[in-house]
């Protein structure tokens, strides 16, 4: 009888061992000795030839011949049951499903095999690089000023835009520099006509808001100034700054000292040291200029070197890097935008972008910012 | 401004360091920005003898000496100098010194034998430029005991330490080492020396016996002209010498360097004209004749204005006031008699001829910034002095003098102000006390304080400029952090720096890093870029540029952009991907240009970052990841970015201006408004910057944005009802855009076309003669039911219909 069935396999069928598929396989094979011997080369065979399937179609093809509802060996030997007395077809009904039960289960574990089998030999080298689109970075300087613009609007500062093509009025007579001003000369001018500059700093943008708005005012000035000087490694004619002013009934020196602590704990370092010291503005007064310890000497003034030691290059000895002027608006601004200095005080500050990405990145030349090299943009 | 600590004592009695004066000056608004160490200082090199000096076994002119430095073994030294020999007295830079010019001695064997040390000669320690032998130093400190193995240091004079100190612009009475040491007095409680109190005090006295006579009282309110007879213009006293060293100044001659001393001691600058080249001799000082020619001091013909201050004889002008004298009356080595000139100009009047005549000296930087103008009698007093004292036989001659005083200033300070500005509690007593040290004369008045301010001050003309004044001495680090607070403000963003921030980010996303240009570009490619975008040239044009490269304001983004893009090309960047948001400027007839907020991209080069075949895949035809970027996939990203910035549907319009790749350029327009250019540029605005390879650019204005963009879309809930798709092709006239055809296909539609999306244009075999085919995906929904086949038929009836009357073209069939 199982030689009628195996006859419907090919002989010439890659065999392997299914104990690894099956750890009971000499177990099955003795039950089914005491069962139904007759089936016994049927199962060894089945089982053999199925662990042996090298890939998925082969398997598929040896489970169509072995299992297949049609014309598969098990529904054959199912076929010549009729023939068999009662008892017969009893004990090989039992067995033949037991052995379609058995070969079933060294089938599926097969397939899962070769599943695994393929997966493995489908393995990539990871390493390769992927297909890779652009990716844009943000201008460091649009990032440290989005920090300050950021930090500032948290504080309660909204945003002022004002043009970079002034009036010497604004960029100068309102902001308390007279025509024969001698501070004028510390802002070499671009001029564009005889009453027209290239905005030298950003605080005309003050005049404009305040004579455009009521106070209380709590403003910054993000903007590109410009200066009529050659450039170099640490000078270019065109920069940028930040201002801010807050004018209030009685804002104080106090309160300017509060903002650019601030200021500085959330730019540079919670507890690296600031101070305020005097400075002249014409648009201030008092003045102030704030510093924090300078970060390269750590406020020592010198720094190690191999002969022993040298004066710091950056603080210049003075222990104190300038990072922002600021001060009280002065009454002469207030009255040339007609606010009166004895109702409202307030204080303002200015601090140039350049001077704090230099620092916080160490870029050491002025003129790579507007070179846009982008070797050096996609550091940032 | 230097500041020798050694002319400071000789102001001020006080009882600090070098150091310690420097951060008082700091603190209070005079920034010491160094302190050096003027005068020499020798660390490691000590005084030896030189005990025996004998030939160099293996060198003809080297010696081989021993040398006492003080140690217990004397110390082998091979010297070069062809004057060392036993019994010298010399300088010995032991091992381990750093020598003035940088170099460190070590042990070294010269010749094959060893030395332990450089013996020096007077210019290794840059006594002088002698170099012929080694330095006796028995000479240089004759008469002194020296002791052998002790520091050199010990004999020379202590070094002195010179401040570098910033003078605030309205400060000019700290140009002076007097106006700087009265700060130092005040911040460190320090007491006038005698010869302080004497300088002050001093007066010069003037006769009526010169010919002076000021035309203009208001540019020249204070003049004293003095003649003094029989000077000898020579060499200047050793003193002198070292003293202005020490302020940085070189010594020039006697009468030359008094001026000097005196300009740097009181900040009063001082004129000396040769009398015997005076006509008259009178001084007339008046405005220039208009057209006026006059040779200065540095021997340039200048121009003059009738608004130029001049002093001139009875015949001629002989300087321009304030700013500098002429070569004709300079003081030489031949002047026996000068005339010193002694005056105070108005600013405003020194700063406008320095101006008109681009001549900017040391004197008219004072004057401009303003000279004290009651110090002038004291300075005088003290050139006189001291030129009799350089000059025994020298006496004086005729002078006189025209002095308006100086205008008294009183202002009243209310504590309360102090209080209220700097955020500090200031009792009356503490502002009095304050503005005292500081030679403010104050008299109560109530809770107020009637101020007078010195001469010196001119910065002070407002109360709150007293407030400065008691802030800064009593200290701003005395001023406490007040809790923050906002005044009821608060922070806002408006819808256009929402729109620049979604802007920066949309393009951010598309892969394009993000440049900051400069503004300042040459004519020519600012010409270029405005008629790129039909704008009418009218460049906003600097007066005094610094170059030719930056003589315009860009008037849109282009020029930068070519730049940067030009720049990393030649850097060899396989693709530069670029977009700055900015202004550009363009007069449009205003008092101020306009400035028109804009973003500009820019890409070119490779499609992807990385990309490499792993399979054979790629085939002729086939969109290649490898390849470099093309109109289309320029075109992706900008519409991509219009969707982003919420522009609804943007219609594209072939547009063509110089510039431009001809047939690859379009407008972008939302209903009657262009908002956007985009297209591949052309050779001739490639060619400038050497650009060679195909370039991609987008330019939008930001300002139409900002509407569209901060409005708030009203929800559609999607449709709920199954939808159909139907791919439709047809054959159209080759001119025929995609534009056309699609507008035609969604009238036709109607509105239950969901999606309609271009997938195939071809041309080829099977395409009828002078026709392309243009195959459409197209999505129809229903709101409110399933659409029955009846009506996609119809539908599709009437598309076809539409294309056949519309647009000449007829379905595709299969
Ligand atoms: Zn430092």
């Amino acid at each position: 009888m199982s030689d009628t069935l195996l006859a419907a396999l090919d002989s010439n069928w890659s065999a392997a061992d299914p104990a690894a598929l099956t750890p009971d396989h000499a177990a099955r094979l003795a039950e089914l000795e005491q069962l139904d011997p007759a089936l016994v080369a049927l199962y060894r065979r089945g089982s053999e030839v199925l662990a042996g399937a090298a890939d998925a179609n082969t398997l598929r093809d040896r489970h169509t011949a072995l299992l297949g509802r049609e014309r598969g060996v098990i529904t054959l030997g199912l076929a010549e049951m009729p023939r068999l007395s009662v008892d017969e077809r009893k004990v090989r009904g039992k067995a033949l499903n037991l052995v379609k039960r058995w070969l079933t289960e060294v089938h599926d574990a097969r397939r899962e095999a070769i599943a695994l089998e393929r997966e493995a030999a489908d393995a990539l080298d990871v390493t390769l690089p992927g297909r890779r689109g652009f990716t844009g970075r943000p201008h460091v300087l649009s990032q440290v000023r989005d920090d300050l613009l950021d930090l500032f609007h948290g504080l309660g500062f909204s945003i002022y835009t004002s043009p970079e093509v002034e009036l010497d009025e604004y960029n100068f007579e309102k902001l308390n520099f007279g025509p024969d001003h001698p501070a004028r000369d510390a802002h070499d001018t671009y001029f564009a006509g005889p009453d027209v500059v290239l905005r030298t700093h950003t605080s005309p943008g003050w005049v404009r808001a305040m004579e455009e708005r009521k106070p209380p005012l709590r403003l910054v000035f993000p903007g590109r100034v410009y200066r009529a000087e050659a450039v170099d490694a640490s000078h270019m004619d065109q920069f940028h700054q930040i201002d801010g002013l807050f004018v209030d009934r009685n804002v104080s020196m106090a309160d300017l000292k509060a903002t650019l602590n601030t200021f500085a704990r959330a730019i540079y370092r919670a507890d690296l040291p600031t101070r305020i010291i005097p400075i002249y503005f014409p648009f201030v007064e008092p003045g102030v200029q704030m510093d924090v310890q300078c970060v390269t000497c750590s406020g020592t003034g010198h720094i190690a070197t191999a002969e022993g030691g040298k004066r710091c290059p950056v603080c210049k000895g003075t222990k104190w890097v300038e990072v922002l002027g600021a001060g009280m608006v002065h009454p002469n601004v207030f009255r040339a935008v007609g606010i009166d200095p004895e109702i409202y005080t307030g204080f303002a500050f200015g601090m140039g972008l350049e001077r704090i990405a230099m620092g916080r990145y160490g870029i050491p030349e002025i003129r790579l910012f507007l070179e846009n090299d982008l070797r050096f943009l996609e550091q940032f | 401004m230097k500041l020798p600590i050694s002319w400071l004592r000789q102001w001020v009695e006080y009882d600090a360091t070098p150091q310690q004066v420097a951060e008082a000056l700091t603190t209070r608004g005079f920034y010491v920005e160094g302190v050096e160490l003027h005068g020499r200082a020798y660390p490691g090199i000590v005084v030896a003898r030189v005990l025996e000096a004998n030939k160099h076994p293996n060198a003809d002119k080297l010696k081989l000496c021993r040398v006492d430095a003080g140690g217990a073994e004397p110390l082998r030294i091979v010297c070069g100098a062809p004057n060392v020999a036993a019994g010298m007295t010399v300088p010995l830079a032991t091992l381990g010194t750093v020598m003035p010019n940088g170099l460190e001695i070590k042990r070294a064997k010269i010749r094959g034998e060893e030395s332990e040390g450089m013996l020096c000669s007077a210019r290794e320690l840059m006594l002088s430029e002698d170099h012929s032998g080694i330095l006796e130093l028995t000479e240089l400190f004759a008469g002194r005991e020296l002791k052998i193995g002790s520091p050199v240091d010990a004999y020379f004079p202590e070094p002195d330490a010179v401040l570098e100190v910033e003078v605030p612009f309205n400060r000019p009475d700290g140009m002076g080492v007097l106006g700087l040491a009265r700060e130092v007095k005040a911040a460190l409680g320090g007491r006038w020396t005698v010869r302080a109190q004497a300088l002050l005090g001093e007066r010069s006295k003037a006769a009526d016996t010169f010919d002076l006579a000021c035309e203009d009282a208001e540019g020249c309110p204070s003049y004293l002209a003095q003649v003094v007879e029989h000077v000898t213009v020579g060499p200047s006293p050793a003193w002198l010498v070292r003293a202005l060293e020490a302020m940085g100044q070189r010594s020039i001659n006697n009468i030359v360097d008094l001026t000097n001393l005196v300009l740097f001691e009181f900040g009063q600058p001082l004129h000396a004209f040769d009398l015997a080249k005076l006509d008259g001799p009178a001084i007339r000082v008046r405005r220039a004749s208009a057209g006026e020619k006059f040779t200065t001091l540095d021997g340039k013909e200048r121009e003059l204005t009738a608004e130029v201050l001049v002093i001139a004889d009875a015949k001629k002008t002989v300087a321009i006031a304030g700013v500098m004298g002429g070569e004709r009356s300079e003081v030489s080595a031949s002047t026996t008699d000068i005339l010193l000139e002694c005056a105070w100009f108005q600013p405003a009047r020194v700063r406008r001829a320095s101006k008109a005549l681009g001549l900017s000296t040391d004197a008219s930087k004072r004057y401009e910034r303003g000279v004290d103008p009651a110090i002038g009698s004291a300075a005088a007093a003290r050139f006189l002095n001291l030129l009799l004292e350089l000059c025994p036989g020298a006496k004086l001659g005729a002078s006189k003098r025209v002095h308006a005083e100086p205008q008294p200033r009183t202002l009243t300070l209310r504590p309360s102000r102090a209080t209220r500005l700097v955020g500090l509690p200031f009792a009356i007593d503490r502002c009095e006390e304050l503005l005292r040290a500081l030679e403010f004369g104050v008299t109560r008045e109530g809770v107020m304080l009637k101020v007078h301010v010195p001469t010196w001050r001119l910065d002070c003309t407002l109360e709150d400029d007293l407030v400065e004044e008691i802030a800064r001495s009593n200290g701003y680090d005395r001023i406490p952090e007040a809790p923050l607070h906002t005044g009821g403000a608060y922070a806002t963003r408006t819808p256009r720096e929402r729109v620049v921030r979604r802007a920066r980010e949309a393009m951010l996303a598309r892969g394009l890093n993000e440049a900051w240009c400069g503004s300042l570009v040459s004519e020519s490619e600012a010409t270029a870029a405005a008629e790129a975008l039909g704008d009418e040239p009218k460049l906003v044009r600097l007066v005094n540029p610094m170059s030719r490269e930056g003589e315009v304001l860009r008037p849109n983004l282009l020029p930068g952009l070519l730049r940067a893009c030009a720049h990393n090309l030649r850097q060899g960047a396989p693709a530069v991907r670029l977009f700055e948001v900015g202004a550009g400027v363009l007069d449009r007839g205003g008092r101020l240009p306009e400035e028109r907020l804009m973003l500009v991209a820019l890409v070119t080069g490779q499609r992807w970052k990385h990309s490499h075949d792993t399979t054979g895949a790629l085939k002729d035809g086939a969109y290649d990841v490898r390849g470099t970027v093309d109109f289309l996939d320029a075109k992706g990203l900008w519409e991509a970015w219009l969707s982003e910035m919420r522009v609804d549907s943007p219609q594209w319009r072939a547009y063509a201006a110089p510039g431009w790749k001809p047939g690859a350029s379009a407008e972008v327009a939302v209903g009657a408004s262009r908002i956007a250019w985009a297209g591949t540029l052309g050779q001739s605005l490639l060619r400038p910057y050497e650009i060679e390879v195909p370039v991609h650019v987008f330019v939008a204005l930001l300002d139409p944005l900002v509407e569209a963009a901060s409005a708030t879309p009203r929800a559609k809930v999607p449709g709920r009802f199954p939808s159909v798709r139907r791919d439709l092709a047809f054959f159209v006239p080759r001119a025929t855009t995609h534009a056309r055809l699609h507008e035609c296909l969604g009238g036709a539609a109607g509105e239950v076309l969901r999606s309609i999306e271009l997938f195939d244009v071809y041309e080829g075999p099977g395409t009828p003669e002078g026709m392309k085919s243009l195959a459409y995906a197209m999505e129809l929904q229903h709101a409110e039911r399933t659409l029955a086949e009846s009506e996609v038929q119809e539908i599709q009836a009437r598309m076809v219909a539409a294309v056949a009357r519309d647009c000449g073209g007829q379905l595709r069939e299969r």
